[in-house]
């Protein structure tokens, strides 16, 4: 169901390897203003071949939610 | 239930549920949200209990009250569509006969994703061509299985791919190939998937170009290049006598 805007958030982290190789490759995706769909109207909010840049990116947008959620 | 006049659940691209009538091929698309959500849970997960039906509809109310929401959204379902839920024991299903969309595109999967299953003359269904599960519902059971797809469409697309480039039907292969490149434009795989096609079909320059443009979209996106499978893929396969212009286009 969409998502009220008030108290709740969806981060979907899509993490791979590529080709059966230890490349890292990472898409995370948020739903859109419009609580539209992942694919379509989803916002990538960070793509990364860096795992240790997928807990910074999680961090920044978890900041960025509770920053809206709270009106801070 | 007749297969031919059985109700038909749709839950790719959105929540559709059609019947059959006097009136022909009719679409419900005014049932109240909780119908809607327990079809799709029904749908998607077979024949579970209801207090587990409850807690996953309703999470986050007591379970007197998610069992209440249940009884309420079951009445409305079997109000506007009689027969629809088998309700036996403690269990809920969907009536014996009812397609469900998502289970059509899990067995076409399985059917490409078998080795020993031959890619059919008939063009790609409908339903391996469809977007998301039920976009623009975020309940866990729906991510979850979200993902499971998404995961199914991009592996299927890729040996679809294979299966139709083997059988001779290049363009319906790098249809699939695309398909599952634009399922996640940065996977590898799929975009490897697109190469071979073009060079099953001998199509050198396609297959050059389809390896540049996602060797830049790569550098692009992420500051990398493509690993040395897919860089081989296409060195391997290009004529000797211009190996050399191949591997500036490697660069």
């Amino acid at each position: 169901m969409p998502v009220d805007d008030d108290r709740n958030g969806v981060l979907v982290v899509h993490v791979w390897l590529e080709g059966g190789t230890d490349q890292f490759r990472a898409r995370l995706i948020a739903p859109g203003p419009d609580g539209g769909r992942l694919d379509g109207n989803g916002i990538t909010v960070a793509v990364t071949a860096s795992p240790e840049a997928v807990p910074q990116a999680v961090r920044s947008w978890l900041s960025s939610f509770l920053g809206t959620a709270t009106g801070s | 239930m007749e297969a031919a006049q059985a109700p038909r659940v749709a839950l790719l691209d959105g929540f559709a549920l059609e019947v059959h009538g006097a009136g022909g091929v009719t679409a419900l698309d005014d049932l109240p949200r909780g119908a809607q959500r327990l079809i799709a849970h029904l749908g998607l997960c077979g024949r579970p209990g209801r207090g587990a039906i409850a807690g996953q509809l309703w999470p986050d109310v007591p379970e007197d009250h998610a069992q209440g929401s249940l009884r309420s959204a079951l009445w409305r379902v079997q109000k506007a569509v009689p027969g629809l839920v088998d309700v036996s024991g403690g269990a809920l299903a969907l009536a014996a006969g009812v397609r469900v969309d998502v289970r059509e595109f899990t067995d076409w999967a399985r059917r490409v994703l078998d080795p020993t299953v031959a890619v059919g003359t008939g063009a790609t269904p409908d339903v391996a061509l469809r977007g998301e599960l039920l976009p623009g519902w975020y309940d866990d059971w729906v991510l979850l299985e979200r993902e499971r797809l998404r995961q199914l469409r991009m592996h299927a697309l890729e040996a679809l791919a294979d299966k139709l480039a083997a059988a001779g039907r290049y363009g319906e292969a790098v249809q699939a190939a695309y398909a599952a490149v634009r399922t996640e434009p940065l996977r590898e795989s799929a975009h490897r998937a697109v190469v071979r096609v073009h060079l099953a079909e001998g199509n050198i320059a396609e297959a050059v170009r389809a390896y540049t443009a996602f060797r830049d979209l790569l550098g692009s996106e992420l500051g990398v290049g493509p690993t040395a499978q897919m860089t081989e893929l296409i060195v391997r396969s290009y004529v000797p006598v211009r190996r050399t212009a191949v591997r500036a286009a490697t660069r």
